[in-house]
């Protein structure tokens, strides 16, 4: 089975991580597609659609003084890889394709002509989509099977985004789902989902760094139940639920809250 | 000016020789240039806390009510021409926010209703209670002797239908606050002529904005069911529930209900569009059976395709939303203004005589875009609402960034009085929806807004 890979920039620990994990599992991807836009492309994009106010209010919101999200997903993707013993999890995405003599392109989008050029040119069965686009017709159509993207939530259930603290914020199972992309969002086949248990301790970004090793795990699993069957492992996704989408802080303070409190509870057992 | 108080002036855009007057003012008043700039520049204000937005506006809404003399609300601060004398329609609608604000100020605990600081009339919640009361009799004063409310902004002697009702509103707060019969007599004198008026088939058209139905009237089935409640009279409930059974055949498949716009083309400003929502989804708390069931149905629909629409108009799927488009048409795609004139699809008529002067605009679907401040405030509302009724937290969650949207063109410090605490009709300024004007409703909206979200947000907090 020919793989390829989307991340969605160079240097995505979660990206580097399922590539070392393939890697490791012998599936030497075919060819790796980024679609990162430069931070200026998308500064003047923004300026040009809504305006210089807007373009300021997203660099500020971007900006993360903290580090905690970003230091927790690395902090739990080290110990994955250091479980799994993945070697160069942590490094740029273009350097280990150079090594190895895979195909890497950088796109303005997964959605560019390029991008789909390349995809196409590959001859691929398998994409595996590490980056949380919108794919149009062109794209959905270069692979043969179809291309995989992993969702932090139980789905039907729970689809579009932010749905790790949708599940918690509704009192539902929180996991992960892998299942096909399909032009109606979140709603192709699924293959493989799993729930994840809330521990002693866990916080909201220890949960969403978890779910992100959870992701890793399941997409190869995913890999190895469709080599084995394309099909006969596929059931519809398109099942009763509903699209949710970016949650407003301060509902994300009350799931927060939620989480530690469920966390307490665990330790407290 | 047209027949209708809000509704009239809320369709027009400034005539050449008032933008002139605007561009003028503009020139020398800085307080202007600057709302103008920072609007054209897409620059928005710094957000604050809820409780200073609401502070600002409620300030804001009692300059507007001082600033008349007569205990009814200034219909608003326009950049061209100032400060506007009192409308009846929507200080009817306004004293229910200052019942709601200043019980909050006697109850608060979450430090969201204390009073206005710059208001020197503001010691505490009793003030807010006084000034609703002066509201409320200053539209008694003003009630016409057939029992209708009085037309367009200042005191006009022809009465509108949805004038009459957003009173009635108001004077059933004040008789459930207050117990005084005086309240309830004018509001079922009001809805007497209501129910008088109506045609056989459930709508109103005489006496109505533009001699023609509209779907929005939901607005005026609300207070005569909640009328109806208090003094079972049955004419009044009769007159409530006729009209939910016009509006509900009114609705297409799309779940876009037909008339809800100020004229007759197929379009309608959110402003209106929320304006039915909130009017059916009220109703139906006085309904039974499958006529209460259908209105919930069709308001559910509603806030669902607006909710899409709504969130799924971004750049970056992880990012904020865009503004709401100001308006709509019937197939839910978003409206600019001002591409053909519309008086000629007027429906000749009493109404129609008085507005023959203004003129009316038909939508153009690639006009400059722009949000109407005082829909998004409104439909933030029902959204809150709904959640309460179905439990869809995706509700809570849009209302949460509408409102964080409207209170981020509202100016907390400006020096000007007209400007700190206002909540425009349109972002930008120039917008097709009360251009370079601040009207009285879409602070009164705002502040109600806010004053939910913090209900709702406190029982979901208690809850976490």
């Amino acid at each position: 089975m020919k793989l390829g890979l989307i991340v969605p920039s160079d240097d995505n620990p979660y990206a580097s991580t399922l590539l070392a994990a393939l890697l490791a599992a012998g599936d030497r991807p075919a060819g790796v597609l980024c679609s990162h836009r430069s931070a200026l492309s998308r500064a003047i994009a923004c300026a040009r659609t809504q305006g210089i106010g807007a373009m300021l209010r997203r660099i500020r919101s971007r900006y993360d003084p903290t580090g905690t999200v970003k230091d927790e997903v690395r902090r739990c993707l080290a110990r994955f890889a250091s479980d799994q013993k993945l070697a160069n999890w942590n490094r740029r995405i273009s350097a280990t394709c150079r090594q190895l003599g895979i195909p890497y392109l950088r796109a303005a989008g997964v959605n560019d002509p390029a991008a789909v050029a390349f995809a196409q040119g590959l001859d691929l069965d398998l994409l595996l989509s590490t980056a949380g686009d919108i794919y149009r017709a062109g794209m959905l159509a270069a692979p043969q099977i179809g291309i995989l993207n992993a969702h932090m939530a139980l789905l039907p259930e729970f689809r579009g985004m932010n749905v790790l603290e949708w599940s918690v914020f509704c009192g539902r199972p929180i996991g992960v789902t892998v299942h096909f992309v399909a032009p109606k969002i979140d709603a192709g086949d699924i293959v493989v989902a799993r729930e994840l248990l809330i521990k002693p301790g866990d916080t909201l970004a220890t949960l969403r760094a978890r779910s992100l090793t959870l992701n890793v795990t399941l997409m190869l699993e995913a890999v190895r139940l469709l080599r084995a069957d394309a099909t006969g492992c596929r059931r519809p996704g398109d099942g009763p639920g509903r699209q949710y989408f970016v949650m407003h802080h301060r509902l994300r303070a009350i799931v927060e809250r939620r989480v530690q409190r469920l966390a307490g509870s665990y330790s407290a057992r | 000016m047209s027949s209708d108080h809000a509704e009239p002036r809320k369709d027009v855009r400034p005539a050449g020789g008032t933008r002139l007057r605007a561009i003028g003012r503009m020139a020398v008043r800085s307080s202007h240039q600057w709302v103008v700039l920072r609007d054209a520049l897409g620059l928005r204000e710094r957000k604050a806390a809820d409780a200073e937005h609401l502070r600002a506006a409620m300030a804001w809404l009692c300059r507007a009510q001082d600033i008349s003399g007569c205990g009814g609300v200034s219909a608003g601060y326009y950049l061209a021409s100032g400060w506007l004398p009192p409308y009846p329609e929507t200080t009817g609608y306004i004293i229910e926010t200052f019942l709601r604000y200043g019980a909050g100020t006697a109850h608060d605990t979450r430090g969201l209703a204390s009073p206005a600081r710059d208001t020197p009339a503001a010691t505490g919640g009793g003030r807010y209670i006084d000034r609703a009361v002066r509201m409320g009799d200053w539209e008694c004063e003003i009630q016409l002797p057939d029992g209708g409310v009085r037309g367009q902004i200042g005191v006009n002697d022809y009465p509108i239908v949805f004038n009459t009702g957003q009173v009635m509103l108001g004077w059933l707060a004040l008789h459930r606050h207050t117990g005084e019969q005086r309240y309830l007599d004018a509001a079922a004198r009001a809805g007497d002529w209501l129910a008088k008026i109506q045609e056989p088939d459930g709508r109103w058209v005489r006496h109505s904005h533009n001699g023609i139905p509209h779907a929005y009237h939901a607005r005026v089935a609300w207070p005569l069911l909640e009328l109806a409640a208090v003094t079972h009279d049955a004419r009044h409930a009769d007159a409530g529930e006729r009209f939910t059974a016009w509006v509900l055949r009114q609705v297409r498949s799309n779940g876009w209900i037909g008339h809800m716009g100020f004229v007759a083309e197929p379009w309608a400003y959110t402003h209106t569009i929320a304006y039915t929502m909130r009017g059916l989804l009220e109703s139906s708390a006085f309904l039974e059976g499958d006529l209460q069931r259908e209105a919930r149905r069709v308001v559910t629909t509603m806030a669902e395709k607006l909710l899409m629409l709504f969130e799924l108009a971004k750049d970056d799927p992880r990012g904020r939303p865009r503004d709401l488009p100001g308006a709509f048409d019937e197939d839910w795609r978003p409206v600019g203004t001002k591409a053909t004139c519309c008086c000629s699809s007027d429906t000749s008529g009493h109404a129609h005589q008085q507005v023959d002067s203004v003129r009316h605009h038909g939508p153009r679907h690639h006009g400059p875009r722009y949000t109407c401040l005082t829909g998004d405030a409104q439909l933030a509302i029902v959204w809150l609402k709904l959640y309460r009724l179905t439990g869809d937290a995706r509700l809570v969650n849009a209302a949460l960034k509408l409102i964080d949207q409207v209170k981020s063109t509202q100016r907390l410090g400006s020096r000007h009085p007209g400007i700190r605490g206002a909540v425009a009709g349109s972002y930008p300024l120039w917008g097709g929806y009360e251009r370079f004007g601040y009207p009285n409703w879409a602070a009164k909206f705002l502040a109600d807004a806010i004053m939910l979200q913090e209900q709702v947000m406190g029982e979901l907090e208690g809850f976490a």
